[in-house]
């Protein structure tokens, strides 16, 4: 039924890029969703669409521009080869994947969060003598906290099982690029259904314990 | 008013298609201001531009002889309170009350928990420090957000509507709360609402605005005897306001409705500056209480007319009685003594009668 699982790399690939990514969005995420969810200036409605894109795009066009942006002859990958460094074919190339695909996804639970806050709120705060980053960071995060958590979770999940993009970008380099769906993708491939099955009840055990333990985790801190 | 704390000079703010005009007043440290005025009349805009917390587009700002005008909210120290008490949900009521100490600095300054433990005392809240906000009460969270609102001893207070989310009860205490904090703080307060009885009851000085605009300025009891405007004897909850005109007799001026109705003479004060109102149309204001109401049978004198009762509400405290005569609505309020003493009931005759000293005219 299940092969014994000797080469762990996929497994913990995955998990790496996953975690990188969600950190990277999250860094990005939050500071670009608070701006947007109650900012008001030229040209918001283009920008909210391009971030949005990736969400709606097939994941192959995202890996296709990615290609063309950091490629070896694209537009940043010949101005970081002159820097002598490579994405293309690595393991970061796989965390931009996933950073890009899962990016709307965060945005779009941060932003509901960031806008679900009463902005009196905020407005106490500042009469009470708080700046404006100590009342993001001691207001308005723990108050958007709930949606933020979801956001984390939704572009955790989205990382860990990113393939197409992945794909594109990052090849599938056993030992190297090969995440747990292109591991599981192309050993059905050829033939091997034993690992497939075997990568297939990791990561889904794997994701049930993480969506598990958040959710718990989530509940009890909800008072 | 004595030596300014605040000075308002003008004040312009533009929000979306509204805006308040050419705002401006000044107040003591012993005042105890209100504003008062209908929903969207821009009394919350003006306390969050007092605030810093809405950018003037106009005019100028001066708290204690310092122009604060272009000075950010958390560096004007003043303290603001808001209706729905707005504590943060996920800090007990200690670390709430602290958080303006904590903003600057002073969590662990000693002073600031002697302070702290004093106004929680005097609020009656030492007994829920440790817990969080959803455990305690509509008239508990406002004592705790006034207590956050003072911590730090700004020279004035700004409350935006702090009674309205209280019931009636809890509302009185709240009320004698904030006299006691105006008195024994020594802090300038500015009390936004929309309910008058607030501003009679704890206003040394009152700005009733309408539609952006200051309407009427002055000490509570002179507006509510003596509105400027009809909108002001409106929103007063002026029972009669009748149509009519000044006619001059016996070189008095008095007070004609109808034709059939003269009252007068009018005192002087009760006359419109700047006018001469004799010959314009006007309107009287006379409040319900003012209004005698009297058996048919008796004979007629000055200032009285006939009418007829067409509607009679008891409430516990006083007997509202409307009539019909001339023409026009009269509203009269009795005591349930002076009810009970006269045993009239609807569709009977009666007639009404006023003090000239009670009579108030209004430009039209």
């Amino acid at each position: 039924m299940f092969a014994q699982l000797t080469d762990w790399y996929p497994v913990l690939l995955s998990v790496r890029v996953a975690v990188i990514a969600t950190v990277v969005v999250t860094c990005l995420g939050l500071p670009v969703s608070r701006l947007l969810a109650r900012g008001e200036f030229f040209g918001k409605d283009v920008l909210e669409a391009v971030i949005t894109l990736p969400l709606v795009l097939p994941p192959s066009v995202v890996g296709y521009g990615l290609l063309i942006l950091i490629g070896k002859n694209g537009l940043l990958g010949k101005m970081l080869a002159e820097l002598g460094v490579t994405l293309i074919f690595t393991w970061w190339a796989a965390v931009i994947a996933s950073t890009v695909v899962a990016f709307p996804l965060m945005y779009q639970s941060a932003k509901a969060a960031f806008k679900s806050v009463d902005i009196n709120f905020e407005k106490a705060a500042r009469t009470l003598g708080a700046s404006e980053l100590r009342i993001f960071f001691t207001i308005t995060l723990p108050l958007a906290w709930p949606g933020i958590l979801a956001g984390l979770v939704l572009t955790f999940a989205r990382a860990l099982g990113e393939f197409g993009a992945t794909l594109m970008v990052a090849g599938n380099i056993p030992g190297q690029t090969q995440t747990i769906p292109l591991a599981i993708y192309f050993a059905v491939g050829a033939g091997k259904n034993e690992m497939a099955r075997t990568l297939v009840a990791v990561i889904t055990v794997f994701s049930f314990i993480v969506i598990y333990w958040v959710n718990r985790w989530a509940k009890k801190h909800q008072n | 008013m004595n030596q300014d704390l605040l000075e308002a000079c003008a004040l312009t703010v533009n929000v979306g298609k509204f805006s308040l005009k050419n705002i401006g007043f000044s107040m003591g440290p012993d005042d105890y201001v209100v504003i008062l005025g209908p929903t969207g009349c821009g009394k919350t805009v003006l306390l969050e531009s007092i605030a810093g917390l809405r950018l003037l587009n106009g005019g100028a700002l001066f708290l204690s002889g310092k122009e604060i005008t272009h000075l950010p909210p958390e560096r004007r120290r003043l303290g603001f309170a808001y209706q729905d008490s707005l504590l943060y949900p996920f800090l007990t009521v200690q670390e709430n009350i602290l958080f303006g100490a904590r903003a600057r600095g002073l969590k662990e300054a000693p002073e600031m928990r002697r302070r702290m433990a004093y106004l929680a005392e005097t609020m009656n809240i030492t007994h829920l420090l440790g817990r969080y906000p959803r455990f305690l009460s509509g008239g508990e969270r406002q004592r705790v957000s006034l207590a956050r609102a003072i911590l730090t001893k700004p020279p004035l207070l700004l409350l935006d509507e702090p009674l309205s989310s209280l019931d009636r009860q809890t509302r009185h205490a709240t009320q004698e709360l904030l006299r006691e904090i105006h008195l024994a703080e020594g802090i300038g307060i500015i009390h936004v609402t929309h309910d008058f009885s607030e501003a009679l009851q704890l206003g040394s000085h009152m700005l009733m605005l309408h539609n952006g605009q200051v309407e009427q300025a002055g000490k509570p009891r002179d507006i509510f005897f003596h509105p400027a405007t009809e909108f002001a004897a409106k929103f007063l909850h002026g029972e009669n306001l009748i149509p009519g005109k000044v006619v001059g007799r016996e070189g008095k001026l008095w007070f004609e409705h109808g034709g059939d109705i003269l009252l007068g003479p009018l005192p002087e004060c009760c006359l419109p500056k700047g006018l001469s109102p004799a010959g314009n149309s006007l309107t009287m204001f006379i409040r319900a209480g003012s209004i005698r109401l009297s058996r048919a049978g008796e004979a007629p004198a000055a200032n009285s007319w006939s009418a007829l009762i067409s509607d009679v509400i008891i409430n516990s405290t006083h007997v509202d009685v409307y009539c019909h005569g001339n023409g026009s609505s009269w509203q009269s309020s009795l005591s349930l003594a002076e009810w009970q003493g006269l045993d009239l009931s609807r569709g009977e005759r009666v007639r009404l009668s006023v003090d000239p000293e009670y009579l108030h005219v209004i430009p039209q």
